[in-house]
């Protein structure tokens, strides 16, 4: 390990794969099972936003979309055109990085609202394309008859099957996530958060990583939406709308964008908060659907109140700062530098 | 041709609607910097308070006042107890911020009047006009009336009054405002609230043709903001004339070629418009940052 | 001996602000220039067009026989000129280590993609940022603060940092606004024989400088800007004696340390 410089560990990611193998021993039922194998697909995508929001600093209103353009294209490429979902995903993949690729030039040129308004105006063409694109995406009452994935003779069916073939992808996709940000790449992306004229005076080439961090995320929902297609037997244009998009947000703003374990609590936490209201809603009749927005928006607001970094970078800063303490009490040599504090 | 003027007509309803949404907006972003996503909610909440006061028996033009007071306290309180707790913040969370109070409202809202739509009477009698042999409402009528009302008022309290020029200070300069006796942190709500009470009035005209429901905030909301991105954001007549190009879009696109994806032509457009000037219609190049 | 730096016939205007006008001078190779001025004669004006912060009005500039006024700010790192920041730009949510190592994103081209997989080449990059940072961090004498988040330094650090970074980039052509800016007597004193091996290692130095001590100390040669235009150019010796800077500094009331 290199002293002083952010790195990959395998620990964390054993530790959370431990959990996740895990998880259906202890809770076996359909309901929860179903409900975990979606906080993967949610991860995925949080994944994703997280390293747009907080890493390239942007804003997507529009994640939903590229979420649905991964599942409407395999949903039709497999149905319609009877191929197999592993070749669609392919499409999955490309079709979201090539429209991320082309609005990204708009991006490129956009700075703060207007590029939230851009994604925004992106999401909701996108769903209305999805909506009314009849002959193709049959519309409103959604479009069904999706096959399953299959391999080596094995079919991934809703379950526990299912459920591993998520969360091995999402474990990809972090532990993907986590080799980029700990890479020279990685730091060019936080160094544009403190300072971009620093970062463009020692060579970092904003807007080339500013494109493909949102490449990527547009590639991570693709994906999610590929996974989602074929778990269920039909998607319907609901779930790809501007309710979805805030749902992400909501995820990578609770956990918290600059660190990629934020962003898959945040995805997790929401996960655990719906299946709670889930619960809690068969038994006291005001906690309704509306009740899980009012808390989804009871949330951000306080979260960007109180804690604008999110949770997770929240706490790992407050470890951090233990840790400094309880070394400055032992007196470790190494970090008695704080004491030029003051001075700054 | 009829059909062309009957378009135009109802292109131009809506979008004075969204035009006074947007300038909404311009209100709040040019006092505070703050682009407030939650703005659609209080058009929502202006047509639906309508309806409850209107339920509860009080006459149409006391509940008329009513709602825009109410609907102006609530905006009032928005900005005391949410947005001003986090001054400072960059404007990616200030977007955050305004839409996790918008879908609190909305949330809210559904609790309270439920998932249907209401109806609210129209302002006067119902019989359509003819002009030019196309046919408007007498509400639409009083939708634009409102809006030049909304432009002339606004246009003298900003140009005439001593708030406008207290308005004006705080967004220049915030500490020199200060030291000249005017308080950013009330002008930043009266703002608020001023905006809430444009959102309601925009509310309550579009009631009747609208059938309000608790859910309707935020698609206003986002066009309303479209239209002020449009015009470029900051500018007053920039929101207007966005919003009515926004409304006139919109409906000539569902007149010709499809009522579903009027929406995906207006945003196509928005889209559009975007690529080609960055910083929207009548915009200067260096807005758009915001919340510094 | 062919020039390193020329700029010619340069001119920035902000709106009605003329900040710097009609300024032309050539930097050689592996020496110190100094470039001298009251408050406010656009002495950063020019070092930001030099790094390419933003491009000149009107005039050109010229690094090594190449044109660079008109290009994006990130293309001027890799063809081997670096700076440092008058209002620091360090990294501040970044160790010290890490605020270097961004200095070496230039010197190393792994893609995305080949970070995502961790690829043999990534490994092979990730290593070579981090010996060559570690051997800067030691020639600075930063070794100590490594694991440190750069927020958390003292201002001389924070300077020594920032110098850390700009020369981790290998430059050829060093810039440095005020690096001596809030230094105690001490750490100037070490600055200025940093600055000195540094030139020892064949890089050329452009520094903007208020303390004269310093500049007349280390300066081989000495450009004074007043009101965005060049008044003299020279050894130290000559710009001291030179009876329009004398002026210049003399007319600008709040400058005192012009020691003549
Ligand atoms: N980005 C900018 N926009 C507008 N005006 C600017 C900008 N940068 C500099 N100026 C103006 O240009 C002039 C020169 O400024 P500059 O910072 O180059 O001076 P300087 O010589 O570096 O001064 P100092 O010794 O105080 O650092 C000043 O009048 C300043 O106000
Ligand atoms: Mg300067």
């Amino acid at each position: 390990m290199r002293k002083g410089v952010q790195s990959f560990s395998w620990k964390g990611i054993a530790v959370f794969s431990a959990l996740v193998i895990s998880f259906p021993f202890l809770f076996s039922s359909s309901f929860y099972l179903t409900k975990a194998t979606f906080a993967g697909i949610y991860t995925i995508v949080a994944v994703g936003l997280g390293l747009l929001m907080g890493f390239a600093g942007q804003i997507s209103l529009g994640q939903a979309a590229f979420y649905g353009i991964g599942a409407y294209s395999t949903a039709i490429l497999s149905t319609t055109f009877g191929l197999n979902p592993w070749l669609t995903l392919v499409i999955s993949l490309a079709a979201p990085a090539l429209l991320a690729y082309l609005l990204g030039h708009t991006m490129a040129r956009l700075h703060g609202y207007y590029l939230a308004m851009a994604t925004l105006a992106f999401g909701i063409v996108i769903h209305v394309l999805l909506t009314e694109w009849k002959s193709v995406t049959k519309g409103a009452s959604g479009f069904f008859g999706i096959p399953k994935i299959e391999l080596f003779g094995f079919t991934f069916r809703q379950g526990i099957s299912y459920y591993y073939l998520v969360w091995a992808f999402a474990l990809i996709v972090i532990i993907l996530s986590l080799n980029i940000i700990h890479s020279r790449i990685g730091r060019a992306l936080r160094s544009i958060h403190d300072s971009e004229v620093a970062s463009g005076a020692m060579g970092v080439d904003t807007g080339k990583y500013k494109m493909q961090v949102f490449i990527i995320s547009s590639m991570f929902a693709g994906l999610a939406g590929w996974l989602f297609a074929h778990m269920s037997y039909s998607i319907s244009p609901g779930s790809f709308g501007l309710n979805g998009s805030i749902l992400f947000l909501t995820m990578v703003v609770l956990g918290g964008g600059t660190s990629i374990w934020g962003a898959v609590c945040g995805a997790l936490l929401i996960s655990a908060i719906s299946i709670i209201v889930h619960t809690a809603g068969s038994h006291v009749s005001f906690i309704t659907s509306d009740f899980e927005q009012v808390l989804y928006g009871f949330i951000m607001m306080l979260i960007v109140i109180f804690l604008p970094q999110g949770l997770v970078p929240a706490i790992a800063s407050k470890l951090k700062k233990q840790k400094q303490k309880s070394a400055r009490a032992n007196k470790v040599p190494a970090i008695g530098t704080v004491k030029g504090d003051q001075n700054v | 041709m009829n059909d062309s003027i009957q378009f135009l007509i109802s292109g131009l309803t809506i979008g004075s609607i969204y035009a006074i949404v947007a300038l909404g907006f311009v209100t709040i972003y040019s006092v505070t910097k703050v682009i407030n996503l939650a703005q659609g909610e209080f058009v929502m909440l202006g047509g639906m308070t309508m309806f409850s006061l209107i339920k509860l028996g009080i006459p149409y033009f006391i509940a008329f006042l009513l709602t825009v007071v109410i609907v102006m306290a609530i905006g009032w309180l928005v900005e005391w107890a949410v947005i001003r707790k986090a001054k400072g913040a960059d404007p990616l969370s200030l977007i955050i911020l305004t839409i996790g109070t918008a879908i609190f409202i909305r949330g809210i809202a559904g609790m309270v009047w439920g998932k249907n739509s209401v109806k609210v009477e129209p302002f006067t009698n119902d019989v359509p006009i003819n002009i030019l042999g196309a046919s408007i409402t007498p509400q639409s009528v009083w939708v634009m009336v409102f809006m030049l009302l909304v432009v002339l008022v606004l246009y003298f309290l900003i140009e005439k009054t001593m708030l406008g020029k207290a308005f004006r200070a705080c967004s220049v300069n915030p500490t020199a405002a200060r030291l000249m006796a005017i308080s950013p942190k009330k002008m930043s709500s009266l703002s608020f609230a001023l905006s809430a009470g444009l959102g309601a009035i925009a509310g309550l005209v579009i009631a009747p043709i609208m059938f309000p429901s608790y859910d309707m905030g935020i698609m206003l909301g986002i066009k309303g903001f479209s239209a002020s991105i449009l015009g470029g954001l900051g500018s007053a007549p920039g929101a207007v004339i966005g919003g009515l190009l926004l409304g006139v879009i919109e409906s000539l696109g569902a007149g010709y070629i499809s009522s579903g994806i009027k929406d995906a032509i207006s945003f196509g457009v928005v889209l559009m418009i975007l690529l080609i000037r960055p910083f929207g219609l009548l915009g200067e190049k260096n807005v758009g940052k915001g919340g510094l | 001996m062919s020039s390193l730096l020329q700029v010619k016939n340069v001119t920035k205007r902000f709106g009605g602000v003329v900040a710097n006008r009609n300024v032309s001078f050539t930097i050689e190779g592996k020496n110190i220039t100094g470039l001298i001025g009251p408050n406010g004669a656009g002495k950063s004006t020019l070092f930001n067009m030099v790094s390419a912060v933003f491009p000149p009005s009107e005039g050109e500039i010229w690094f090594e026989n190449k044109r660079i006024d008109a290009l994006p700010s990130y293309k001027i790192a890799p063809m081997g000129i670096s700076r440092t920041f008058q209002n620091l730009q360090v990294f501040k949510k970044m160790t010290v280590i890490e605020n270097v190592m961004v200095g070496l994103h230039t010197r190393t081209a792994s893609s995305l993609a080949a970070a995502a997989f961790r690829l043999p080449r990534s490994r092979k990059d990730e290593e070579f940022i981090y010996e060559n940072a570690m051997e800067v961090i030691k020639f600075i004498g930063l070794e100590d603060l490594i694991e440190v988040d750069a927020g958390n330094l003292p201002l001389g650090k924070l300077r020594l940092l920032e110098l850390a970074r700009a020369l981790a980039t290998k430059p050829k052509l060093l810039l440095l606004d005020e690096i001596a800016a809030g230094l105690n007597h001490q750490e100037t004193l070490e600055m200025s024989e940093l600055i000195l091996k540094i030139r020892d290692r064949g890089i050329s130095i452009f520094v903007v400088e208020h303390d004269m001590d310093l500049v007349m100390r280390i300066c081989d040669k000495i450009i004074v800007l007043d009101q965005g235009e060049k008044i003299a150019e020279g050894t130290p010796k000559a710009v001291q004696n030179n009876q329009r800077v004398i002026e210049a500094y003399l007319g600008a009331a709040d400058e005192k340390e012009l020691t003549v």
